[in-house]
């Protein structure tokens, strides 16, 4: 228990401020790499239970302006030295700040650690106990395995396949070292050597798609379409208005026909200013337009706005055949409906009822926009997208020993000494797919080779 | 069936069985000071070696190494009884390197007999043991088939591939323990009655050869080594060779052929393994021939090995060759292979199948959970290998004895030695095949080395009573050295001046000195070894090559190991939270289902066990860190 924990203390995406916890004797070391409080005499007085405005420089050298509480032991929350960094809400500043502190050696906490750490270190009572059980197991088993499934097929199968090469460089190392009289090849130095290289660039480049992942930095390209006094607007401005949805700026965007960019379902949106989504009510009869339909066309995300329980109009439906499933129908108006809406999907489609005006099912539009675009459905990710900081970490910990094995080897290191790093690298990309190590390197060392003397 | 029992005698401890688990446990016991009953289905097979003629190599030589440490016989009786030596590894870092040797059979049993004849305190016996004597759910004696019946505190099985064995070649099938031997099919079911579950596996064997018509010029020569090491830290010379290298005999390596499995493929159909005659789950890592030909299809030739089966033995075990096809078949196998063309075969493989007790019933001390005093060790437990066997041994033993004397059991750690690694697995973990150990099973391998095992736990042998005058003092002096030897590379300064010195390191091409350098930090380089930088050194006759070696490799890979050690360090910490064996694991509330299972049926003795267990998620544990919690402050309150 004496590492140091750290997490997204408020729910991912959804906030304009952030809270970044940090709990553990490491703490205060790694929030001082980065951060540069404004009065450093009060920082360095080491006064409890203090807030300090100062800058976080993260490893890119993306600053923010940031407010740091510090709670020391034992008297605080977690009966830990604990730091709390509030930064602005976007998800990129918190993913950075997040991955300088766990580059810094925090690591990631599971469900319920940090309440784990409360009660076990008596700053809860008994009572409390059965609650922090519950935050603990509501984990399912394999979260890592689940959350492997759910990446886009394309990134699954290039981390499946960087795994596949590791346990192959490690048990060709092991079966030369376990079975040294079976008919195993000699181990080569050279060609180590360059398997080690290869897989380091998969590392790499895999981290580095993961970072440039089209919706992170550039957004989800977003329309709105639908048939004039269907809602589009009240949508829009609900949408934009709302709290959890905020306007931003992204420096260096070039592209003239975006109107605004905001997050909504924790995603970063740039909602596509065609024929004038907002102005304009009669988009659908300028549909003959090349131009709309080529902004249709080009869109990773429509939402066509149609009246709950009216029948749908021929453009509607010619929209939902061309773009099935990049299409979420956003039913409005279900509080003039008596009865609940029939849903019957024509291609792959969404149906949210909604109603703006009473504000109802929002909840429902973001989770469907969510699972949309971390299943892969929608077709916007060209390059694979790692999302989650915990697959981010690991991969960069592979990447870092990977290395350190590419150092021992140029030193003229021993295969036993070789092969702790590669194991470690294995291990770190196996907490990504959720597989076992020890039994798959032993299957990969018999299916491989003929042992057997 | 209506045998009229006698009582025969009251022991502190029997074993019963005496193949290697056998000895080691009742030579701890008997050295422990209690008095013990060691007993045999047949006094002229103690320690024999059913398999092939070698003991030691990856991991197995490591526990050799450990077993000796502790105060054990295999390594003695090894080392006296060697026709071969060979240090395998050698190129592959000081972790793996192993000793491997190739034992005169007959000798070694003898060896062994002798030792268990002169040791006070241990009585051997023949008789074949049908029944365990139970009273209020704790084991205290056996019952023999003619009727004896000796009363004891603790039991230790070690019955190896007897339980209800059945031997397989060909067509040909019989009730049979390992080389033409009596089942044991009573006690099976006496165990299966008493609610220990067991399961069935399958080993097996090649076929051994006449020496006379092999045409030994088609093979290749494989010589024992020059540098000539020991399987025991004590000092004991082979009685054939005495230290003689060039004295040693050859091993030969042979290939099959396409003939080879030609012949194979041609009667797959009459092969058991195929049939689906042989239910039993045999090991992936030592496949028999058919198996090897089926599954790796695209190869034309397997390697194959002549290894003598004793001194002056005219019979040879071949190898990589085991099969359980008919016996006509094998001849064929064995005479399409160059250099056997004219070869006789002396004995015939065969598969054997057996019955094994499932070891997550046991504890870390290799007692039977569910029964107090009834300890099981060996192939019993599932292993294969004669090293996984006399290591369980010596462990049920030492333990077999602490149970009398009162005491707590000695658990080796996985962080301590390849015995823990090797129990660790075994009761945690789940077997689904004959369970050999590996190095690649081992997370602290760099730490666990064959060099280091006195280091690890001669101090423990000593405690428990196991290591006695001689070996503590050898073990002494050794240390000694060793602090010496550190003291002086961390301290001894080396002079830019020295000339010698600075030529050295211009040939190896090597940064010369620009100030003095500490000997340790030079040897720390890369490129630098002992072997390279001896001859300028301060002289080095003092310390013994062991003693040279283990210092070299501590400071040449000391970052590796400090992490090493400090992640054991961080691991430490969750052995020492205890669990009870009296907690109910269905009634805690927020573990996963499968995780409540697997905990009841182990039992873990503490959470660090317990997150080892197969099924056991780390959410399960941290669950049960908040469960202990809550207990302590419950208790607290009251």
């Amino acid at each position: 228990m004496d590492d140091t924990i750290i997490a997204l203390a408020t729910a991912v995406g959804e906030a304009s401020i952030h809270v970044i916890r940090l709990s553990g004797m490491g703490a205060r070391d790694i929030v001082e790499k980065f951060f540069r409080p404004k009065n450093l005499k009060r920082w360095d007085s080491k006064e409890n239970f203090t807030l300090h405005l100062g800058i976080f420089l993260d490893k890119n050298n993306i600053s923010d302006q940031v407010l740091v509480g510090r709670m020391l032991a034992p008297g605080s929350y977690t009966g830990e030295d604990v730091y709390e960094i509030n930064c602005h809400g976007g998800p990129l500043i918190t993913q950075n700040i997040l991955e300088s502190c766990l580059k810094a050696g925090a690591r990631l906490a599971q469900p319920g650690e940090f309440s784990k750490r409360a009660f076990l270190n008596g700053k809860m009572d008994l009572i409390q106990a059965e609650a922090v059980v519950d935050l603990i197991s509501a984990r399912t088993n394999n979260a890592a395995k689940l959350a492997f499934t759910q990446l886009n097929g394309k990134l699954s199968d290039k981390i499946s396949n960087l795994r596949g090469k590791l346990l192959d460089i490690l048990a060709f190392i092991e079966a030369g070292i376990d079975f040294p009289e079976d008919d195993v090849e000699d181990l080569d130095r050279i060609s180590l050597e360059k398997n080690i290289e290869d897989a380091l660039q998969s590392v790499e480049k895999l981290i580095t798609d993961s970072k440039t992942g089209k919706i992170l930095c550039e957004g989800l390209k977003t329309i709105i379409v639908g048939k004039p006094n269907v809602g589009k607007s009240s949508l829009l401005n609900a949408i934009l208005k709302e709290d959890r949805a905020i306007v931003t700026n992204i420096p260096g965007t070039t592209r003239d026909e975006i109107r605004e960019s905001i997050i909504f379902a924790g995603i970063l949106m740039q909602l596509v200013d065609t024929a004038g989504i907002r102005a304009s009510e009669d988009l659908i009869e300028q549909m003959g337009i090349d131009r709309t339909w080529r902004a249709l066309e080009n869109a990773d995300l429509i939402l066509l706005v149609v009246e709950a329980g009216c029948p749908l109009e021929s453009d509607d439906i010619r929209i939902i055949q061309n773009y099935g499933s990049r299409v979420i129908v956003v039913a409005n108006k279900i509080d003039l409906l008596d009865q609940p809406l029939l849903i019957e999907p024509l291609n792959g489609e969404a149906w949210i009822p909604l109603s703006v005006t009473y504000y109802k099912g929002f909840d429902c539009l973001e989770q469907e926009i969510k699972t949309r675009v971390f299943s892969g459905d929608l077709n916007c990710l060209n390059e694979p997208l790692l999302s989650n900081v915990r697959q981010i970490s690991a991969l960069e910990k592979s990447g870092k020993v990977l290395s350190d094995a590419s150092q021992a080897l140029e030193n003229g290191f021993p295969w036993d000494i070789i092969s702790i790093d590669i194991r470690k690298a294995l291990q770190y990309v196996s907490e990504v797919t959720g597989d076992n190590v020890q039994e798959d390197l032993l299957e990969t060392i018999f299916s491989r080779f003929c042992i057997g003397k | 069936m209506d045998l009229d029992e006698y009582f025969a005698g009251k022991y502190e401890v029997i074993v019963v069985g005496a193949g290697h688990a056998g000895c080691e446990a009742a030579l701890a016991a008997a050295r422990m000071g209690c008095d013990t009953l060691l007993i045999t289905l047949n006094l002229d097979t103690v320690a024999h070696m059913p398999c092939n003629p070698s003991l030691g190599g990856p991991a197995k030589g490591h526990l050799i190494r450990e077993i000796d440490a502790l105060g054990g016989q295999m390594a003695i009786a090894g080392d006296e009884t060697s026709i071969q030596v060979r240090m395998l590894n050698m190129g592959k870092g000081p972790a793996v390197q192993a000793l491997r040797i190739q034992s005169d059979k007959n000798a070694y049993r003898n060896s062994m007999l002798n030792a268990i004849l002169a040791q006070p305190g241990l009585t051997l016996l023949q008789a074949l043991v049908e029944r365990l004597v139970t009273k209020g759910g704790k084991v205290c004696g056996v019952v023999t088939r003619t009727g004896a019946k000796f009363e004891s505190e603790s039991v230790v099985l070690t019955s190896g591939t007897y339980l209800k064995g059945k031997i397989i070649i060909g067509a040909a099938k019989y009730e049979g323990g390992p080389n033409g031997q009596m089942p044991s099919v009573s006690l099976s079911d006496e165990l299966k009655e008493m609610g220990i579950e067991l399961g069935r596996f399958k080993s097996g064997t090649p076929p051994r050869i006449h020496c006379r018509n092999v045409d030994f010029k088609k093979f290749f020569i494989q010589p024992g080594d020059t540098k000539i090491r020991k399987l025991s830290f004590m000092p004991i010379k082979s009685k054939f060779w005495q230290d003689k290298a060039e004295k040693q005999i050859p091993c030969w390596l042979g290939y099959t052929t396409c003939d080879t499995h030609e012949i194979i493929r041609q009667n797959l159909y009459r092969a058991p393994m195929y049939s689906g005659e042989i239910k039993g789950i045999g090991p992936r890592y030592c496949p028999s021939i058919e198996d090897k030909v089926v599954r790796f299809a695209q190869r034309d030739s397997h390697q194959i090995f002549l290894e003598p089966e004793g001194w002056e033995s005219e019979e040879f075990y071949v190898a990589g060759l085991s099969t359980s096809m008919p016996e006509e078949v094998q001849i064929e196998i064995l005479r399409s292979i160059p250099g056997l063309e004219r070869a006789i075969m002396l004995r015939p493989g065969y598969a054997i199948e057996y019955d094994y007790v499932k070891p997550y019933q046991l504890s870390l001390g290799l007692e039977v959970r569910k029964y107090p005093g009834l300890f099981t060790a060996g192939q019993l437990n599932g292993t294969s290998g004669y090293e996984e066997a006399a290591a369980q041994g010596l462990i049920a033993g030492i333990n077999a004895a602490r149970r009398v004397k009162e005491l707590d059991f000695l658990i080796i750690r996985r962080s301590e030695g390849y015995m823990g690694v090797l129990l660790d697995d075994l009761i945690n973990k789940g077997i689904k095949e004959p369970y050999r150990l590996l190095t690649s099973r081992a997370e602290y391998r760099l730490i666990l080395r064959q060099d280091n095992a006195d280091l690890r736990l001669t101090e423990k042998g000593r405690e428990i009573g196991l290591v006695d005058d001689y070996r503590w003092q050898h073990f002494q002096e050794k240390v000694q050295k060793l602090n010496k030897l550190r003291k002086s590379w961390g301290t001894t300064i080396l002079s830019p001046q020295q000339e010698d010195l600075q030529l050295v390191l211009q040939e190896i091409n090597s940064t010369p000195l620009r100030t003095g350098i500490k000997i340790g930090e030079l040897l720390r380089r890369p490129e630098i070894s002992l072997a390279k930088i001896r001859g300028i050194l301060p002289d080095l006759g003092d310390y013994s090559e062991e003693v040279l070696e283990e210092a070299e490799i501590e400071i040449k890979y000391t970052g590796y190991i400090q992490k090493q050690l400090a992640e054991i360090d961080r691991f430490g910490k969750l052995e020492e939270k205890k669990l009870s064996a009296e907690i109910d694991y269905a009634q805690i509330r927020g573990l996963s289902t499968e995780g409540k299972l697997r905990l009841a049926e182990v039992q873990p003795g503490n959470i660090g066990q317990a997150s080892r267990i197969t099924g056991v998620s780390p959410a399960d544990i941290s669950v049960l860190l908040v469960y202990l919690e809550q207990k302590r402050r419950t208790v607290q309150n009251v």
